[in-house]
């Protein structure tokens, strides 16, 4: 199997989930989608050592991550934050207020600790994965992990009254 | 009801869930990556290339050579700038490139392709053109309503960065901003109000400057006179020196004519006519000669209608740079810079070219004229 069917193979499998990855990071559909692009490009032309590597999709995680953090950088890019669920173009696909709540309280959290949670619970990754991808401490990916959650949870306790319970998972 | 981490998980997937990603082909994406590769490799050539250019110029500036003697390309001479202005927010962008990617219109050094664009101004525009001292840009807006709507628009970015709105349309609007900076002339083919118009660079009721004459219809029912139709005019175009504007005019596939008149709308005259589809228009900063596009590849002819020849270039939309030397143009919906007989072509921007998010049907033109016309400060362009 050549350079370009292998790739493309990978990317009809892989697209959809990285793009989704990409929304939650940066919270805006369009931009996800130049995020994607920019880190399959990346993709394509380390393949040959990604693909050695036998984790392709660790290397296409990382090159998500790394084109999120360059658009962040730029500073004409820069994330804004809606003030409310309506502003953000993608909440308008959720189904119900829950998950729009949902929604705007992933978009209001630290970067850092909405990096760890995608990882840790959209993806699934362990704690060592997810430190190894972000190069940060097992240790700071348990705290991040911790407060993120805890963060999401009084967001939904503040708009629906709810009683909130810790889990043990962190 | 109780809300524990298993719930906030299953909440979160939810959430990602009702992301719907737009069609995208895997084969676009190992396009993309291709052009990655290559890009990285003509960076890698570059450096060694530069470091040898170095070398080379050295010894030709001591051996006092006139390279330009020996260049292939005719080129058309730079009309030098008499005073500068003060040019505000384009006060970093002398002599760079803009262009609009869907996000924002950039604009990115010519000399240096690599590093990171600046932003010129937010949003969805194209850029048409300058004031020859550099103080107001002409930019095309779009505001995307949904699948089959959108708002068309002209709007003039001045250089203490407010944007004057001063025409609307229902389509796509091309149009060109006057030398001086005071009007501009734009037409809308597809409104059903033909020719081209004017109105102040300030904003102010538009005025009819120019209506071609109706064409027979080229496909008449038989045995019946040919029905009479307006014909459409496309990339109307200052001169530099603001006394005559070139355009197309004709319609959709049936053919065109490369038209120039005096900038009051009058003494309109074809210089050429070309079959099938046309693709951007340009004048060279000398004011004698035009370039564009066609079907058939890349033309420059004199204003007189002489020495049509076509160019080497491999795209269209094209446009020369200020001292002619270099050829910006548009493939793939990129934009691309090359030496004047197409060769040393560089990838200039790396998000496509054009309205962006805009669904296919409402897509317009992707075409590129942001020479900013001051000169390159601190080094040769």
């Amino acid at each position: 199997m050549d350079v370009d069917e292998a790739f493309t193979t990978y990317v009809a499998h892989r697209r959809l989930q990285l793009f989704r990855t990409a929304c939650l990071l940066c919270g805006d559909t369009h931009q996800a989608e130049d995020i994607v692009q920019d880190a399959l490009a990346r993709l394509y032309a380390a393949w040959p050592r990604a693909s050695r590597a036998d984790n392709i999709d660790a290397y296409a995680r990382r090159a998500i991550i790394n084109s999120h953090l360059n658009q962040v950088r730029r500073p004409w890019r820069r994330e804004r934050v809606a003030a409310t669920v309506g502003e953000s173009p993608a909440a308008a696909h959720l189904a119900t207020e829950n998950l729009q709540v949902m929604w705007s309280a992933i978009r209001n959290l630290p970067l850092g600790q909405r990096k760890v949670v995608v990882l840790r619970h959209y993806l699934g990754l362990t704690v060592e994965e997810t430190a190894a991808d972000l190069g940060i401490s097992a240790g700071t990916v348990k705290s991040q992990t911790s407060d993120a959650l805890r963060a999401l949870r009084r967001a939904l306790e503040a708009e629906f009254g709810t009683s909130v319970r810790e889990g043990e998972d962190a | 009801m109780s809300i524990n981490d298993s719930d906030l998980i299953e909440r979160l997937q939810a959430v990602a869930d009702g992301f719907e990603m737009p069609f995208a082909s895997p084969a676009a994406d190992a396009l993309r990556g291709r052009r990655r590769v290559r890009r990285n490799r003509a960076l890698v050539t570059g450096a060694a290339a530069a470091a040898v250019a170095v070398v080379i110029g050295l010894t030709t500036t001591l051996a006092g050579q006139d390279r330009a003697s020996n260049d292939p390309v005719e080129q058309p001479t730079q009309i030098e700038q008499s005073e500068q202005s003060d040019t505000g927010i384009f006060a970093d962008v002398h002599g760079w490139l803009v262009y609009g990617d869907g996000n924002g219109i950039w604009a990115v050094d010519p000399g240096r392709p690599d590093q990171e664009p600046k932003l010129v101004a937010d949003g969805a525009g194209q850029p048409l053109g300058w004031s020859s001292d550099g103080t107001r840009l002409l930019i095309a807006r779009v505001g995307i309503e949904g699948a089959d709507e959108a708002t068309f628009g002209l709007a003039v970015l001045n250089a203490d960065g407010t944007e004057t709105r001063v025409a609307s349309g229902t389509a796509y609007l091309g149009g060109s901003i006057s030398p001086d900076g005071s009007h501009v002339i734009y037409s809308d083919p597809f409104s059903g109000k033909p020719g081209i118009y004017t109105v102040g660079a300030d904003g102010g009721t538009p005025r009819l400057l120019h209506k071609p004459d109706p064409r027979p219809d080229p496909e008449p029912a038989p045995d019946e006179e040919p029905a009479m139709f307006d014909r459409e005019t496309y990339y109307p175009v200052f001169s530099p020196d603001g006394s005559q504007i070139a355009y197309f005019d004709g319609h959709g596939d049936w053919g065109h004519r490369l038209r120039v008149m005096n900038a009051d709308g009058t003494g309109s005259r074809t210089l050429y006519e070309s079959e099938g589809h046309i693709n951007g228009l340009a004048w060279a900063s000398d004011g004698q000669r035009l370039i564009f596009g066609n079907d058939d590849g890349t033309w420059r002819i004199g204003i007189d209608g002489s020495g049509l020849t076509r160019m080497d270039v491999p795209g269209g939309y094209p446009d020369w740079s200020p001292d002619g030397s270099r050829v910006l143009f548009e493939r793939a919906r990129s934009l691309y810079l090359a030496r004047a007989d197409g060769t040393q072509a560089t990838e200039i921007s790396d998000a496509p070219l054009g309205w962006g998010s805009a669904p296919p049907k409402l897509a317009g033109a992707r075409w590129s004229r942001g020479w900013n016309p001051l000169p390159l400060e601190g080094r040769e362009g």
